[in-house]
């Protein structure tokens, strides 16, 4: 094990595990610290957590998904402005990158509700994904982006064909 | 005759301006009982007892027209049992819709039936997520079409609190209700645990996603537990929430308006299933406030209810009160219908009774406490609420 494998396994192991098939209530007090300790690591940690997502979603990697969202809810506030793009830039380079398809749609699901005007020229080349929960995905964080997403996928619209020109079409009906 | 019908034969005879239908005799009168159309969408759990409804609970002479089920892939004949509810929208003999698939699928449903120029009867919850109730009501303001959830509790509610709230009266005292307990929230917690499976052949998957990501199948998702996730419900939140929360929405004469603080006191939350929670705290601009507690995890949260009453007036304010008219009673569903007068239980007091129990889901998701603009319908300095305030939807579907 990578030494920041070691720190990622230890992490999650503190949390307890699943009863009857359920997340049980996590601590408060221990998910703040997790937390802290993760933003605390900057990018080696968060994609710490992001290698132990995954590829199918059975509950087994539920421990990483939790974390990784409850990150996007604790950087959600302005006074954690930095912290929020720190964590925002680091799941849309993993969700743009080479991982399996449906940890990268998982990221963008958190990064729904994180990312800015910034993501969206990343996003875009997303729309012709082959997997469609992908596009979907992407599709979906571009709207919760709004207004600055529009020009762009309209521009975008232009050229699609096929189902992305659904996907572009759908989103801009989506942004007032 | 079918009440459409008439009422176009009426109008081409230049009846219609001249005289109401039901004082006409002889030829070409509406009969006594009027038939409507009827189509239920979505067949199974509620869906039997809510198409029920028109007939029994709402006093409705129907005609059954079809039914809509995403689970009848092969055994639909799309002349009586359709897996795609667009088709029956279409249909020119039906007047009333009956919506009891999962919530995900209410608002746009509902929006596109008062579209197509038919009734609606939605179950509970209305809506999945706050900005998709505004849309359904400012449909049904704009169509003139009768819209009613499937909750009844707020038309036997005593409305003494109801008007001095509403009266203004409130002058700094402190109001408090409090509903404890009864919210189904360990029994929908989500399952995690579940290897996904191959979609069974009946099953029009994509189709019951619908406006939520396509996920891989597993069987919790759908039928009953689908309350367990996000993607279509909101928990026991979700399944109870409006059953109990409206009537207690219409008694505090908070229909038409939204908490301005919301406070929650839960445990961090699992991305895609719902799970446990303790209180949520629920502040008006006048200071009453609501409080629903779980009375499942955490500690109670100690606050005492406090209602009031004419008891606590003082002679002047008893003189405002009492000057006010009493609102007329609450209409139901069938004589809506009928009428053409808005139902007790229309969208817009619908959407407000259901955001209590979505902005609480919100705080519960964020862990923090929400200030709310109650007329622009957005969190204060919050872009994470507000991206579960507004959420996307898949395509092709848009509100």
């Amino acid at each position: 094990m990578t030494e920041t494998e070691t720190k990622t396994s230890a992490l999650l192991n503190r949390l307890p595990e699943l009863q009857d098939g359920k997340m049980p209530p996590i601590d408060a007090t221990l998910s703040t610290e997790l937390v802290q300790t993760i933003l605390k690591g900057e990018k080696d940690a968060i994609v710490g957590v992001i290698d132990a997502l995954r590829e199918v979603d059975n509950g087994s990697d539920w421990k990483p998904r939790f974390l990784l969202q409850t990150l996007a809810s604790s950087v959600g506030t302005p006074a954690l402005a930095p912290q929020r793009q720190m964590l925002a830039d680091v799941m849309l380079d993993e969700a743009v990158g080479t991982r399996p398809s449906s940890v990268r749609t998982f990221l963008l699901e958190r990064l729904r509700l994180l990312a800015g005007e910034d993501a969206v020229a990343k996003l875009i080349p997303l729309l012709a994904a082959e997997d469609s929960q992908l596009a979907d995905a992407a599709a979906t964080v571009l709207v919760s982006i709004g207004t600055p997403a529009k020009a762009p996928l309209a521009e975008a619209l232009k050229t699609a064909q096929g189902r992305r020109k659904e996907v572009i079409g759908n989103a801009l009906a989506q942004i007032p | 005759m079918p009440r459409r019908q008439f009422i176009k034969a009426a109008a081409g005879a230049g009846l219609f301006q001249i005289v109401a239908p039901h004082v006409l005799g002889g030829p070409n009168h509406t009969p006594p009982s009027e038939t409507f159309g009827a189509a239920l969408i979505g067949v199974g759990g509620r869906g039997p007892g809510t198409y029920e409804d028109l007939s029994g609970k709402h006093g409705l002479a129907i005609r059954d027209v079809a039914k809509c089920d995403v689970k009848w892939v092969g055994k639909a004949d799309n002349k009586t049992l359709y897996t795609d509810f667009r088709r029956i929208l279409e249909r020119k003999d039906v007047d009333i819709i009956a919506i009891a698939t999962p919530p995900h699928w209410h608002a746009l449903i509902s929006i596109l039936a008062m579209q197509a120029g038919k009734d609606v009867l939605c179950e509970k919850p209305m809506t999945r997520f706050v900005a998709e109730g505004r849309v359904v009501a400012e449909t049904a303001r704009q169509t003139g079409r009768i819209f009613q959830f499937g909750t009844y509790g707020r038309y036997g509610v005593n409305k003494e609190m109801r008007k001095i709230i509403r009266a203004g009266l409130v002058n700094g005292r402190e109001v408090r209700v409090v509903k404890r307990g009864d919210f189904k929230v360990r029994q929908w917690s989500g399952p995690i645990a579940v290897e996904p499976q191959t979609v069974p052949d009946f099953l029009d998957w994509d189709m019951y996603c619908g406006p939520s990501p396509l996920r891989p199948f597993q069987p919790p998702r759908f039928g009953g537990m689908h309350r367990g996730y996000w993607d279509y419900d909101g928990g026991g939140l979700g399944d109870m929430g409006q059953h109990h929360l409206d009537p207690i929405c219409y008694a505090m004469g908070k229909d038409d308006t939204h908490p301005v603080e919301i406070i929650p006191h839960a445990p961090p939350a699992h991305p895609d299933a719902t799970g446990m929670w303790g209180w949520v705290r629920m502040k008006y601009a006048d200071g009453v406030e609501l409080v629903i507690e779980s009375a499942e995890w955490g500690e109670p949260s100690g606050l005492p209810e406090k209602r009031i009453s004419r008891s606590d007036l003082n002679a002047e304010e008893l003189k405002t009160l009492d000057a006010i008219p009493d609102e007329p009673e609450l209409i139901g569903f069938g004589e809506a219908v009928k009428t053409r007068k808005p139902s007790g239980g229309n969208a817009d007091a619908g959407h407000h009774s259901v955001c209590l129990m979505h902005l609480a889901n919100v705080a519960i998701r964020t862990g923090r406490t929400i200030m709310f603009d109650p007329v622009k319908e957005v969190a204060i300095g919050d872009e994470e609420a507000n991206r579960l305030i507004k959420q996307p939807m898949r395509t092709p579907w848009h509100l």
